[in-house]
């Protein structure tokens, strides 16, 4: 099987090669036999890449422990799940899959763009083929998942096997975090796409809105799965990790973040270079860095280079990979600077006072906030290079920093749809903020009124009142036009005003979902937590809650040994249920884990945990009460619908898609006919 | 009544504690402000987990838990919150402040994203100012009005679209 493996590698290396050499003297010499081969060449790389996974695949689910990437990341009796979930658990797998990923991608641009885009498609598959070209040279020769595990005898190497595997982290056993990196992947992976026709567009001179259009659903698709992998981590580390937290600014969640807020400008300036053939440099920029900023999140995480500058200089794969994002980068910026006239304007602004101005200042802050947690992120390693003792840099500090960033972010998710495209005249700013407005500041007193006085969450209630009155009132405001002009019910018009504009609406929801993440992270200005050390009967009062221990419980499984606090919880004397968080101690890794209980509402999360058994034989349990949690979860599920919304066809699109289609049909009848009689 | 005295009231004693035990309000671990706050400045040193003493999870984490202990025990001693933080900067270095300083060269932490939010403040008004003031040149072909028929096509198309 590794035999396959490693020849798919090899097979890749030379059809990726050929795809991009094919594809550029396509190009050059006009030949369309060539460019057409190139793009059948990529089409192999995506079957051969398949087969490589699957190899990986093979050898993992056999327990093949000859391999070293099989006898670190899985064991004997690893359920099947976990056993292909090893394949991302590790730095040469994951890669693999990140390959694997690329070349599907692409397969599928080369298989949908046969009939169209055929100036940008050879580049499109030379940007491809070249990326997959590196990657997969990365697999081949620095992180080779097939590299078979070996002892020195007195006749040279031998080939040698362990009887069994150390197995896959305990934190990685667990159902959310075995699809966590996939959706996260996919996400990551997915801007490539937008980056290669962005590079076609700039190669080719065709920096019209044709590339925009061809790849607006990827960049949203690319989009919905970061964010969504990001809020799927976040829920990981929250019912796994025990501390009661769902995001601790870790270089491996910045990583991620990095891209989701550039890619999330993009997706708003966009919009203007759409109407108004504005922000053409921007955008590109947007696209290009969002790519970068992927690739540099994986070198991030896997070169070591924020423990220690020092492992970053002694790690090969960490200068290999910095010499692609500099050459990656050079070459964008190159192409960017050429067309620097092609990319000029084609519009003026027509007031200060319009949504397009939001727009720019929007991207400023998302911009900001990716400059901020890059910063933050490399400031330990740039403190260490300059001052020769590395500071860290942790939640507080980006606390700090990003909670105004992101108050700013949510007012103008507000204020930009009360702004009109062009100008807001003095008296449109009246009747479009009186409600909202309002909403927002009745919200902000009540809540004053009532004691709140932790000023971030008060503010970023009001706000979220206000974005909120802001959502219904375009709803209303256009649900009632729409009845006025065709009647029907209130829903009806609700819902056809949705199919009419799935992107503006569709965008609505998004940012209706994105309020409630908001309003579910200020809830954590009012966390409050009790730890204890108890005797079976003892209980620990928090905040109306009564949490009894009752005892403790044991077992064993073949993958690992549990011990269980059973919790009796009580509500103001109402009993609420009986819960037994527990601790699994796995035999493969030696390694233990914290499995929390909880008891979740709207209003707030119970959140219980196992913490230990202390020298004296005293268990020690850990109780927090979160409020507004769930609205975090609740907020991610309402982002994402908001994403499909957008993502379907418009019925103006499909009507004028229809038109068009007709008129070319009718066309092509007709010179037919003039064929003929000629 | 007399009060038993030597090893029976001590039996007394230990068997009324044993029996009330299980009614006796739990050995609650200290959870002031000023002690969550002290932890949450400080970072775990344990070298994997990149979380702070306060939310460090890891069980009987060798950095985590005494440093817990200690921070306890000085606050119990009324020592300040700073004071504590300044101890454990001098016996770990700077790695152990979850925030860079607020002095020296560290400033630069904390200074240059509000400063980048000010440059790129000004350099957005500057650029939003210049696409006002500037006038996109008209294309010089003159323009042929359309006709009523043409209107009335282009009308009904358009409506046709937007139904």
């Amino acid at each position: 099987m590794h035999h396959l493996g490693n020849f798919a590698l090899m097979a890749i290396l030379v059809f990726a090669a050929y795809a991009v050499l094919a594809s550029l003297l396509g190009v050059w010499k006009k030949n369309a036999r060539l460019t057409e081969s190139a793009e059948r060449a990529l089409l192999a790389c995506t079957a051969l890449s398949t087969t490589a996974c699957f190899s990986l695949v093979a050898l993992l689910l056999r327990s093949d422990f000859r391999f070293e990437y099989v006898a670190s990341y899985s064991n004997r009796d690893l359920p099947f799940f976990y056993k292909v979930a090893s394949l991302w658990a590790g730095n040469d797998g994951s890669l693999l899959f990140w390959a694997w990923l690329l070349l599907l991608f692409s397969g599928i641009v080369v298989a949908t763009n046969r009939r169209k885009n055929r100036e940008l498609m050879p580049y499109v598959v030379a940007t491809l083929g070249a990326i997959a070209l590196f990657f997969t040279y990365m697999n081949f020769w620095v992180c080779n998942p097939f590299e078979q595990l070996g002892v020195m005898t007195g006749e040279g190497p031998q080939p040698w096997a362990p009887e069994d595997g150390r197995g896959l982290n305990p934190l990685l056993q667990h159902p959310i975090m075995a699809i966590h990196p996939p959706i996260l992947y996919t996400g990551y992976v997915g801007f490539v796409i937008p980056f290669a026709f962005c590079i076609a567009a700039l190669a080719t001179g065709r920096l019209g809105a044709e590339w925009i259009t061809s790849t607006r659903r990827w960049t949203l698709v690319a989009w919905a799965f970061l964010g969504t992998g990001l809020l799927l981590g976040g829920r990981w580390a929250y019912v796994e990790l025990g501390w009661g937290g769902y995001w601790a600014w870790d270089p491996v969640e910045n990583a991620a973040l990095l891209p989701w807020l550039t890619s999330t400008a993009y997706l708003h300036s966009v919009m203007i270079q759409e109407r108004k053939g504005m922000l053409k440099v921007w955008n590109v920029s947007l696209v290009i860095i969002t790519y970068l900023l992927c690739v540099f999140g994986t070198f991030l995480t896997r070169s070591g280079v924020v423990s220690s500058v020092h492992a970053f200089a002694e790690s090969d794969f960490a200068k290999i990979f910095l010499i692609f994002i500099a050459l990656a980068a050079g070459a964008s910026a190159a192409l960017v600077f050429h067309r620097l006239p092609a990319l000029k304007s084609e519009n003026e602004l027509d007031s200060m006072m319009s949504r397009e101005s939001a727009f720019l200042f929007n991207n400023l802050l998302f911009l900001v906030a990716c400059f901020a947690v890059l910063w933050g992120t490399m400031y330990p390693v740039l403190s260490e290079a300059i001052q020769g003792e590395k500071a860290t840099v942790g939640p507080p500090w980006f606390n700090d920093v990003n909670v105004p960033l992101g108050l700013g972010l949510l007012a103008l998710t507000g204020i930009g749809p009360l702004l009109a495209w062009r100008k807001s005249s003095l008296d449109s700013l009246r009747r479009n903020f009186t409600w909202p407005l309002v909403m927002g500041v009745l919200t902000g007193v009540i809540l004053a009124a009532l004691g709140m006085r932790q000023a971030y969450a008060l503010i970023c209630f009001a706000l979220s009142a206000f974005v909120i009155g802001t959502i219904v009132q375009e709803f209303h405001k256009g649900a009632k036009a729409r009845r006025v002009h065709r009647g029907g019910s209130y829903p009806g018009a609700l819902l056809d005003l949705t199919l009419v504009n799935t992107r503006r609406y569709g965008g609505y929801v998004v940012h209706f979902g994105i309020v409630l993440i908001f309003i579910g992270v200020a809830g954590s200005a009012f966390d409050t937590e009790k730890k204890a050390d108890l005797v079976a009967g003892q209980s620990i009062d928090i905040r109306g809650y009564q949490v009894k221990f009752l005892g403790l419980d044991e077992g064993r499984t073949k993958n690992y040994e549990w011990m269980s606090a059973k919790l009796e919880v009580t509500k103001n004397g109402k009993l609420i249920g009986t819960f037994a968080p527990q601790k699994h101690f796995y035999l493969a890794s030696q390694q233990p884990t914290s499995e929390v209980r909880r008891h979740a509402t709207f209003q707030e999360d119970l959140y219980m945990v196992f913490a230990g058994v202390t020298d004296d034989d005293k268990t020690t349990v850990q109780i927090f009460v979160k409020p507004l949690v769930r609205w975090v979860w609740l907020g991610a599920i309402v982002v994402f619908l908001g994403t499909i919304v957008t993502l379907v066809p418009a019925k103006r699109e499909l009507r004028l898609a229809r038109k068009v289609e007709a008129v070319k049909q009718s066309l092509l009848v007709e010179s037919k006919k003039k064929y003929e009689v000629a | 009544m007399k009060w038993p005295k030597g090893d029976f009231r001590d039996f007394v004693l230990a068997l009324s504690f044993l029996l009330s035990a299980p009614t006796l309000i739990a050995q609650e671990r200290l959870n002031t402000p000023e002690y969550r706050n002290t932890c949450a400045a400080l970072m775990c040193q344990c070298g994997g987990c990149s979380a702070t003493i306060y939310t460090c999870a890891m069980e009987h984490c060798h950095s985590a838990e005494p440093i817990r202990e200690e921070i306890a025990e000085r606050i119990q001693k009324g020592e300040s919150a700073e004071s504590i933080v300044k101890a454990f900067e001098e016996r770990y270095g700077l790695a152990i402040l979850s925030a860079p300083p607020t002095s020296g060269f560290h400033l630069t932490a904390w200074i240059a994203p509000f400063a980048v939010l000010l440059v790129g403040f000004f350099f957005t008004r500057h650029v939003l100012r210049s696409w006002k003031q500037r006038t996109i040149p008209q294309d010089p072909t003159p323009i042929t009005p359309i006709t009523e028929a043409q209107r009335t096509r282009i009308e009904k198309e358009l409506r046709d679209i937007s139904s």
